[in-house]
């Protein structure tokens, strides 16, 4: 599997930005990934289930209907344990450093 | 020690980029705020334009075709260090740039990239230099420069308005002038803070902080 494009990550970004924060503060090396991206879980089936599908979606180079059909074909997948295997593909922590830096998740910073 | 070259990698091949003079820094800052105005509207193929635009100032035959299929992170990657190389180094020491914006309304000839004609226009003017000569600058040069147009500029209109009538304007209840000089602009004014830089919470340090007692930097810190 091939990381996202440009177009692709920005998408993405755009899809992870509101929850960015919470999720680098929950990040452990000891933990791993997965507390973040339960957060990232969590977050978008409240505000907004078609997201996670378009995350999967662009993570994966299909269409979101094409994703869509997948997880009605094999219910049973974890949807953070695979968007877990594709944020290794796509460094999930350089995704929330560049969402940051870019500007699209500065709501909550605060200057002590 | 200001770094004047960087590597980066792209598609494979590593590049070398080099800080930028000011015409090419002018460039970029104009495509750093188009790049900021598509991100307010969330408009990634803005972004993707501008970042794509960004690219192409500091690196010869980018191809657009091979720019759409590069992973993200090569070119956030290449971006950042390209944008931090370019930074204007120990920029607070500029009152000029370390305030904060004015919110003035723009004027009704405002358009777009005003601000880059407007930098070169005041050195111009001011020294007689042609523009190929002001492009050559450094930006931190270019900054000093018009930082001392400004403030020339100031003293020699409030040097006028001290002459003027306006200057003195007549209180009928007391029955005197009395001189009220012309406002400075806030960089001329307000005491120069050290730039609030956000940082994120956890990423701070806690505890008992052991500050390096040889640094110059830290000499103000209790050991």
């Amino acid at each position: 599997m091939e990381p996202m494009t440009i177009h692709e990550g920005l998408e993405a970004m755009k899809i992870i930005a509101p929850y960015a924060l919470d999720m680098m503060a929950v990040l452990d090396k000891d933990k791993g990934a997965l507390p973040s991206i339960r957060i990232l879980v969590d977050g978008c089936q409240e505000n907004d289930p078609f997201a996670l599908m378009r995350l999967v979606a662009l993570m994966s180079h299909e269409h979101v209907e094409e994703t869509i059909e997948r997880y009605k074909e094999t219910p049973g997948i974890d949807l953070a344990v695979e968007l877990s295997n594709l944020l290794v593909i796509n460094p999930m922590v350089d995704l929330l450093n560049a969402a940051i830096f870019l500007g699209l998740a500065n709501e909550g910073l605060e200057n002590d | 020690m200001i770094i004047d070259r960087i590597n980066i990698t792209l598609d494979g091949r590593e590049i070398e980029i080099e800080r930028a003079r000011l015409g090419k820094y002018l460039k970029m800052q104009a495509i750093q705020r188009r790049f900021s105005d598509a991100t307010k509207k969330q408009d990634s193929g803005a972004m993707a334009a501008a970042l794509f635009e960004f690219l192409s100032t500091c690196i010869d035959n980018l191809d657009l075709g091979c720019f759409n299929r590069l992973p993200w992170y090569e070119v956030i990657t290449a971006y950042i260090a390209i944008t931090l190389l370019n930074k204007i180094p120990d920029s607070e020491r500029f009152a000029v740039l370390s305030s904060k914006a004015s919110h003035a309304k723009k004027p009704a000839w405002d358009y777009q990239d005003r601000q880059e004609y407007t930098w070169i226009h005041l050195i111009a003017y001011a020294y007689k230099w042609t523009r190929n000569v002001i492009e050559n600058l450094w930006p931190e040069e270019a900054v000093a420069f018009l930082q001392e147009i400004i403030a020339e500029q100031q003293a020699e209109r409030e040097f006028l308005h001290s002459l003027s009538e306006l200057a003195y304007p007549y209180n009928a209840s007391t029955k005197k002038s009395t001189y009220r000089p012309l406002h400075k602009p806030l960089w001329m004014v307000e005491a120069k803070d050290v730039k609030k830089t956000l940082i994120l919470r956890e990423f701070l340090p806690v505890g008992i902080v052991q500050y390096p007692e040889e640094d110059e930097d830290y000499k103000e810190f209790v050991h």
